[in-house]
């Protein structure tokens, strides 16, 4: 496994080791982490509060939950690893700080629901990830975005393998229509995405790099699927 | 082959909701147009439902892939 590293990392801070333990909760991972969470819309004192929470819940300081290192599988790096549980954490601030002094004005007895049921709940780890709820929201509407026919070009050639060449010619194009075909579907993708997250947390400084890195950052630690491409 | 593009199917394919996903079946129909398809003979006005089509049904997508491989 390419991060054996930092599992048996993790697993002797779980054992309790406490070398280990202070080499994850030191002072580099704690101001990398730290600096992540400003560069995506933190504010210093809030990124220094996460990050704090964050390590809390490592090793299961904060509340009755089982340690986040637990979840750790070694799939990806430790660093990204933390990063998404970080940034989890700020996406969970940010939306609740929206609700702040702004209570629901609709009388209680006519609504069967109000904002605040609409928030994530707590009971399916996949479906209480606020970073994948917003990247798939955010996707989705990119691909609902584009061209049909254009999307299904992309997923023939890029996903199946298909080449340029086959699909040039039984459509009757040349190739590099083919090619101009693919390579727009990209840029509206892309182009949607940062729309929609603008649109869903304004504050949220995300580029295109940073959304592929934690999708991909996402398979990794959710499901156990990597494409090993670090 | 865009590997970027593999990132996102991938991550959609692994959180998308059970609903949105393929139904997966390819009917005769279904095949009849994608062998005219893989042929050359689809008409540029059926390309965006049968794309559509297509984009909702993950077997069928193989079924087009392979027949354009020369399967």
């Amino acid at each position: 496994m390419a991060n054996e590293l930092d599992l048996e990392l993790v697993h002797d801070a779980l054992a309790g080791d406490t070398a280990a333990c202070a080499k994850i909760g030191g002072d580099e991972m704690c101001g990398w982490i730290q600096a992540v969470l400003v560069k995506r819309g933190a504010s210093p004192t809030e990124a220094k509060d996460l990050t704090a929470d964050v390590f809390g819940d490592c090793f299961g300081r904060l509340g009755d939950r089982p340690p986040l290192l637990k979840a750790y599988n070694g799939v990806g790096p430790l660093r990204p690893f933390l990063c998404r549980a970080a940034l989890n954490r700020l996406i969970d601030l940010k939306r609740r700080q929206r609700f702040q002094g702004s209570l629901p004005s609709r009388s209680y007895e006519d609504a069967p629901t109000d904002e605040f049921d609409l928030l994530e709940g707590e009971s399916d780890p996949a479906s209480d990830d606020n970073l994948v709820n917003l990247l798939r929201d955010a996707l989705i509407h990119a691909f609902e975005q584009c061209n049909a026919r254009d999307l299904m070009l992309m997923r023939l050639v890029s996903i199946y393998g298909v080449r340029q060449e086959s699909v040039a010619h039984a459509l009757g194009w040349s190739q590099s229509k083919v090619s101009r075909a693919i390579v727009g579907v990209m840029a509206q993708i892309r182009a949607s995405t940062i729309e929609e997250l603008q649109k869903a947390d304004p504050w949220l400084e995300l580029d295109w790099t940073d959304f592929l890195g934690l999708c991909r950052n996402s398979t990794e630690f959710l499901v156990g699927i990597s494409d090993q491409k670090h | 082959m865009d590997t970027n593009f593999q990132i996102l199917h991938q991550f959609l394919d692994s959180f998308s909701p059970v609903g949105a996903r393929s139904t997966d079946v390819v009917t005769p129909e279904l095949e009849t147009s994608l062998q005219s398809f893989a042929a050359g003979n689809i008409e540029e006005s059926q390309l965006e439902d049968l794309s559509r089509e297509l984009l909702a049904n993950e077997m069928a997508m193989e079924r087009l892939a392979t027949l354009l491989k020369g399967g």
